[in-house]
């Protein structure tokens, strides 16, 4: 049970760094590192699930807080273009 | 039975967030690849981590998965929302830099302040007095 969720989520990881390679903006790139962050929260959480083990359960709040914080960090740099 | 239902909830958010990943590859526009990363990542992100709330039989580790999804589905759209703005050419951030009565053209990005300061060019003979007479009557 556990293998098939985390399967869907390291596919669409693969998909969210693929956006992280291609051609685009910066605009794209960070849109691609954002959904890449939030599946990794999403595979920690159901890898703690899958193993019954609460033990490192602070990672998705920290993580979630450091890509809200870079996500607004790269806006606030960013030129009107998305460039 | 609990387990079930947990695992169900984290399937439906990881088809979420696929559908989310796959959508940052087949959207047209960079404002379409935002909407898709503030919506449909929003939703599966909740799912997901609510999901391994209900499954997990740790008190602790369950609460912290709610907290995290609480801060997630607060601030993922947040997030999405400064990048948009910036990507328009406002400000990400709706500091009050004009901090004036009139807020509402705030959030209006270039094109529509464009619009506006349009349109008051023609209309303002018309306009200004009917304005006028209808605040102070």
């Amino acid at each position: 049970m556990s293998m098939i969720v985390i399967g869907i989520l390291a596919l669409a990881a693969v998909l969210s760094a693929l956006r992280v390679l291609r051609d685009g903006d910066v605009a794209d790139r960070v849109i691609g590192l954002d959904v890449l962050l939030l599946v990794v929260v999403a595979l920690v959480a159901v890898d703690a699930a899958g193993r019954q083990s609460g033990e490192h359960l602070e990672l998705p709040l920290v993580v979630g807080l450091l890509g809200f914080l870079s996500t607004v960090t790269v806006a606030a740099y960013l030129r009107g273009d998305g460039s | 039975m609990i387990a079930g239902i947990g695992w169900a909830v984290m399937g439906i958010g990881a088809l979420w967030m696929l559908l989310a990943a796959i959508g940052i590859h087949r959207m047209g526009s960079t404002l379409a690849r935002l909407l898709v990363a503030g919506k449909a990542a929003t939703m599966g992100i909740g799912a997901v981590l609510v999901g391994a709330a209900i499954v997990l039989r740790d008190p602790a580790g369950s609460g912290l998965l709610v907290l995290s999804a609480l801060v997630l589905v607060v601030t993922t759209p947040a997030g999405a929302h400064a990048l948009a703005r910036s990507v328009r050419g406002v400000s990400p951030v709706a500091i009050a830099d004009d901090a004036g009565p009139e807020a509402d053209g705030d959030d209006a990005g270039p094109d529509d302040s464009r619009a506006d300061r349009a349109a008051p060019d023609d209309v303002r003979p018309d306009g200004a007095p009917t304005t006028t007479a209808d605040r102070t009557g």
